[in-house]
């Protein structure tokens, strides 16, 4: 049993700074874990206090049952896979994988036995002697995965393995590690500051900003119920239009209106009672999330809803192929809060945030005929809307 | 299992940190120490207290018998003797070798710099002399500056036959050829380190220059040097500190400190007072001046370079 | 219809010619300056193959002068002990600097800093500051004239600049490595010993190769600690030579070319080496 449980873990630095505050997360035996979130947000912290190299401020965490706080790293039984594979230069390839069992006494044909295995797994087997300089990125990321592999530890810890790859290997790696990890069926914790890579990989995915524990859940759960703003404009690429609008109560009979600028969408017919909370907001000012996936180009969508269309001239379209991403600008204010630019580009940057206002992407069907200058008429699937509080940031829900 | 946030929760943590360190910490603190205590020891002992032993015997009449104490008033009277200030006037004159010890490097750095064909070989030539000891320069220095020396026969050569002299003999061009001698020692290390300089340079900088029209000169002076402000300060630095205390091997075996006082140095001094006058209380107090003189120079280098770096350690 | 040939631009004019005849003038300076700085070398040896009266006229050739210089000198016995007083100055040096570098570079304690920075400062201290106290001292331990005394000083005056050189190389090495040793299991000891002193290997090269230059080349010290003729160092025993009243020049200039062989083989070998140690210096 390798389960690992944080609890009220905070790590405060000599200046008072605070990176992790009051985390607490149960991570179970041979589970995937990721720790996502922007640079900075204490998710790598927090891998060290679990792997020892950083002190644990307050709290405590424990690997099956047993409080480690006050256990040497080299004795939590841990291995660690570092951004920077942390390779010894001087060594092969496979003296860097042996280079730990030497160390814990490990008869020799056992080493040879574990190094040869994860060699195959990781097909490493024509470099063994070779030294990490002569290796490619995406060997050396190889080797550091078999140096931990051949630890057969009760955890994997991994530090971004795969941010200095190159965006095709990166992919390629993924799958990999997936593979891996499920095969060999060890508690892993990986941290990553990639969202589509914690979406990919994790079985359950930790969303970090600033120290603090915004939500966790599966993939999914994150993407359709996210607990707040900030995890609904990082988790799923292009971010979520996030847009100041205000609920509106229709009469008896009619259905109830949110409206944002000069434009107005109605909502579906059970909101309200689906969602009492969202009624005390009527009147008041809310955001409105609604994911690019969500807008299509009205005369292209399957069962258009007549009352959920809104106008916008297009500024500029991205032709992935598959689809294309349409940025439309219109009389309407987006939420600019440094929390949602950090949260949708990594910077709370106030260029970055004038040129968002007021735009909202759509992912729109490839067989769209809009132009760039055009009134495009695009329907809003108004049963995926999202609501948050505009003070606190959270989801407006039971 | 979700967890409902605000995305703007409380800073401040629950309760005070504790501040134990962790067994890590420890491990790293006792490791630290273990390893650094033998070039402490070294240090503390071979150096720092002899410094602290010469303040003391500086401030004495010692001659290695009896010692009679002085105190701080050592050091006023020593303003007072003539002898001091003929050393240190050496030691000044010698300073003027300094541009030459820079400037001429800098030339030669320059030129390799374009990497002509075997330039390697020329920087592999030009610092050979460094390497081989001041006793063997001092020794080929001698026969050249003598009487039938080769710097004669070069006046000769080029029509100044009548300026023909030996400098060793004479007090002030004794210390010329001390002089010369010091700059063609020091030309190979200032050279490797503008040379190092140069390779840093990024040439983009140089290429930018040229293309706003400036011409080689200009480039040069205007970009060239600043940039290299700091290795010029670093070889400024060496060379004034080889200046006053590289000297003495050069110094025994060319004049030995003659003729008279002529190339008598603050360092060479000090081993005169103790080992051939026997006055140790007078060689400990030029000894600490000596030291006080370095120290300032060493301090003024770290302050004036310091404030371009920002924080190295 | 063909095309027009453009006419033949003529060589020593224009861009080219200018740049390859400036080419040429800087290869000339550049060797005028290789013959001055190569001159004592030729002088020495040059001379060393002539008897005192060859040269006084500056013609003729012979070995004769080799011998007297044999004569003159225990040259064998003195090289010997140059080369022990360095070797072993030398390791002394290395065993200390690259512990105390690590510590001060990777295993931060309280005060390190400052205990750092003192004996970095400690390079300031000049030789001649400190002779007349380790004298004295030495003196008293019954270690002069013996090697002991002479190495002792001689190790402590290489410390400051090669624990500075040290520290600066490993601050180099990435902590990653370090922590990938720890979460392996081992110790901060055994983390230098298999880790870090492998990989600062060339820097170790460059401490040597500046300390053997400064050793080799050192004379107050052998003239100071070791003044017996089985002790002498080289450089104490020509100094001695040089000051004599009946030397031979030729001898002399024999033995001193012979004393500055094994520098600049030293020096010709590890080239690189050292002229990555002068410029550490630079706080980069």
């Amino acid at each position: 049993m390798s389960r690992i449980v944080l609890e009220g873990v905070t790590k405060q630095f000599a200046d008072e700074t605070v990176a992790v505050n009051s985390l607490s997360l149960d991570i179970g035996d041979g589970e995937f874990m990721v720790l996502v979130g922007p640079s900075g947000c204490g998710k790598t912290t927090v891998l060290r206090m679990v792997a020892g190299l950083e002190e644990v401020t307050d709290g405590t965490i424990s690997i099956d049952g047993e409080i480690v706080n006050d256990v040497d790293p080299g004795h939590r039984d841990i291995a660690m896979v570092f951004q920077s594979y942390a390779l010894y230069p001087h060594l092969s390839v496979y003296d860097n994988m042996a280079f730990s069992l030497k160390y814990r006494k490990t008869p020799k044909d056992e080493i040879r036995r574990r190094v040869g295995d994860a060699a195959r797994i990781l097909e490493l087997e024509p470099y063994l002697q070779r030294k990490p300089r002569q290796l490619s990125g995406g060997q050396r990321q190889r080797v550091a995965m078999g140096r931990a592999i051949v630890r057969q530890p009760r955890a994997f810890l991994m530090d971004e393995p795969l941010s200095n790859l190159d965006a095709k290997l990166r992919v390629q790696m993924r799958a990999e590690i997936l593979k891996i990890q499920q095969s060999l069926n060890v508690t892993t914790i990986y941290v990553t500051h990639d969202q589509t890579e914690a979406m990919t990989l994790g079985e359950r995915v930790a969303v970090v900003y600033h120290g603090d524990l915004q939500q966790v859940g599966t993939p999914r759960e994150l993407y359709r119920r996210p607990a707040n703003r900030f995890v609904a404009a990082f988790i799923g690429s292009p971010a979520m239009n996030l847009i100041k609008a205000r609920l509106v109560q229709s009469p008896e009979g009619s259905r109830h209106v949110v409206e944002f600028g000069s434009h107005r969408l109605a909502l579906p017919e059970r909101t309200f009672d689906d969602n009492p909370r969202l009624a005390q907001y009527v009147g008041r000012g809310v955001v409105l999330g609604v994911r690019p996936e969500d807008l299509e180009d009205a005369s292209l969508a399957a069962h258009p809803d007549p009352q959920a269309i809104i106008e916008l001239t297009v500024d500029l379209l991205e032709d992935l192929g598959s689809e294309v991403d349409v940025h439309c600008s219109g009389d309407l204010m987006q939420d600019t809060s440094d929390v949602v630019g950090e949260a949708a580009d990594g910077s709370a940057d106030e260029l970055a945030q004038k040129g968002r206002a007021g735009t909202v992407v759509a992912r729109m069907n490839r067989h769209t005929k809009l132009g760039v200058g055009d009134t495009a008429r695009i329907h809003v699937d108004v049963g995926e809307l999202h609501f948050f509080d505009d003070d606190t940031g959270e989801t407006i829900a039971d | 299992m979700t967890a409902t946030v605000t995305d703007r929760s409380a800073r401040a943590p629950s309760h005070r940190s504790r501040r134990r360190a962790g067994p890590l910490a420890r491990r790293r603190r006792r490791a630290g120490i273990l390893l650094s205590i033998p070039a402490i020891v070294v240090v503390l002992s071979l150096l720092f207290i002899p410094i602290g032993q010469a303040v003391y015997y500086s401030m004495t009449t010692w001659d290695g018998i009896t010692s009679t104490w002085i105190g701080p008033q050592a050091y006023v009277s020593v303003l007072h003797d003539p002898t001091f200030w003929r050393v240190l006037e050496n030691n000044a004159l010698l300073l003027l070798a300094v541009p030459f010890a820079l400037g001429i490097p800098l030339i030669l750095a320059t030129l390799l710099n374009e990497h002509v064909r075997g330039w390697r070989v020329f920087r592999s030539v030009y610092f050979l002399p460094t390497a081989i000891s001041w006793v063997v320069i001092g020794v080929v220095a001698v026969q050249f500056f003598a009487y039938n020396g080769l710097l004669n026969h070069l006046l000769a050569l080029i029509g100044l036959g009548s300026l023909r002299t030996d400098m060793l003999a004479g007090e002030r061009t004794a210390l010329l050829a001390l002089g010369i001698t010091f700059i063609f020692s020091m030309i190979g290390t200032n050279t490797i380190i503008f040379l190092t300089g140069m390779a840093t340079l990024d040439p983009a900088l140089l290429e930018a220059a040229r293309v706003d029209g400036l011409n080689g000169r200009q480039v040069f002076l205007h970009v060239t040097l600043p940039l290299l402000r700091r290795f010029v300060q670093f070889a400024f630095v060496i060379t004034v500190i080889s200046a006053f205390s590289a000297l003495f091997s050069l110094i025994f075996v060319m004049t030995n400190g003659g003729p008279g006082y002529g190339t008598t140095t603050l360092e060479f001094f000090v081993y005169q007072s103790a080992f051939s006058l026997g006055q140790f209380g007078t060689a400990a107090l030029y000894g600490i001046i000596l030291f006080v003189i370095m120290a300032v120079v060493g301090l003024v280098q770290l302050s004036v370079i310091r404030p371009e770096d920002g924080s190295s350690w | 219809m063909t095309i027009q040939s453009t006419a033949r631009r003529p060589v020593l004019t224009g861009t080219r010619g200018r740049k390859t005849a400036r080419r040429i003038a800087l290869f000339v300076v550049m060797v005028v300056a290789a013959i001055v700085m190569l001159y004592p070398f030729y002088y020495m040896l040059n001379n060393a193959f002539r008897t005192a009266a060859q040269f006084d006229q500056q013609i003729g050739h012979s070995v004769s002068s080799w011998g007297r210089l044999f004569q003159d000198l225990p040259v064998a016995r003195e090289f010997l002990n140059s080369t022990l007083i360095c070797v072993v100055a030398i390791v002394i040096i290395l065993a200390v600097s690259t512990t105390a570098g690590f510590a001060f570079a990777k295993l931060r304690f309280g005060g390190s800093g400052v205990i750092f920075l003192m004996v970095v400062a400690a390079m300031m201290v000049p030789l001649q500051s400190i002779i007349i106290p380790e004298y004295v001292n030495l003196a008293r331990l019954g270690l002069v004239n013996t090697y002991a005394g002479a190495i002792l000083v001689y190790a402590a005056l290489g410390t400051p600049f090669a624990t500075f050189l040290m520290a600066t190389h490993y601050r180099g090495i990435s902590d990653d490595l370090i922590e990938a040793a720890i979460i392996d299991g081992l110790g901060y000891g055994r983390t230098f010993l298999r880790i870090a002193l492998p990989l600062s290997i060339p820097a170790m090269a460059t401490v040597a190769v500046l300390q053997f230059i400064q050793i080799w080349d050192d004379l107050l010290v052998g003239l100071l600690f070791l003044q017996n003729p089985q002790q002498r160092p080289i450089t104490v025993g020509l100094a001695a030579l040089a000051a004599g009243r009946s030397t031979s020049i030729p001898a002399l200039l024999g033995g001193s070319f012979l004393s500055a062989v094994p520098a600049i083989v030293v020096y010709l070998i590890f080239q690189r080496y050292l002229v990555k140690g002068l410029t550490l210096g630079m706080g980069k």
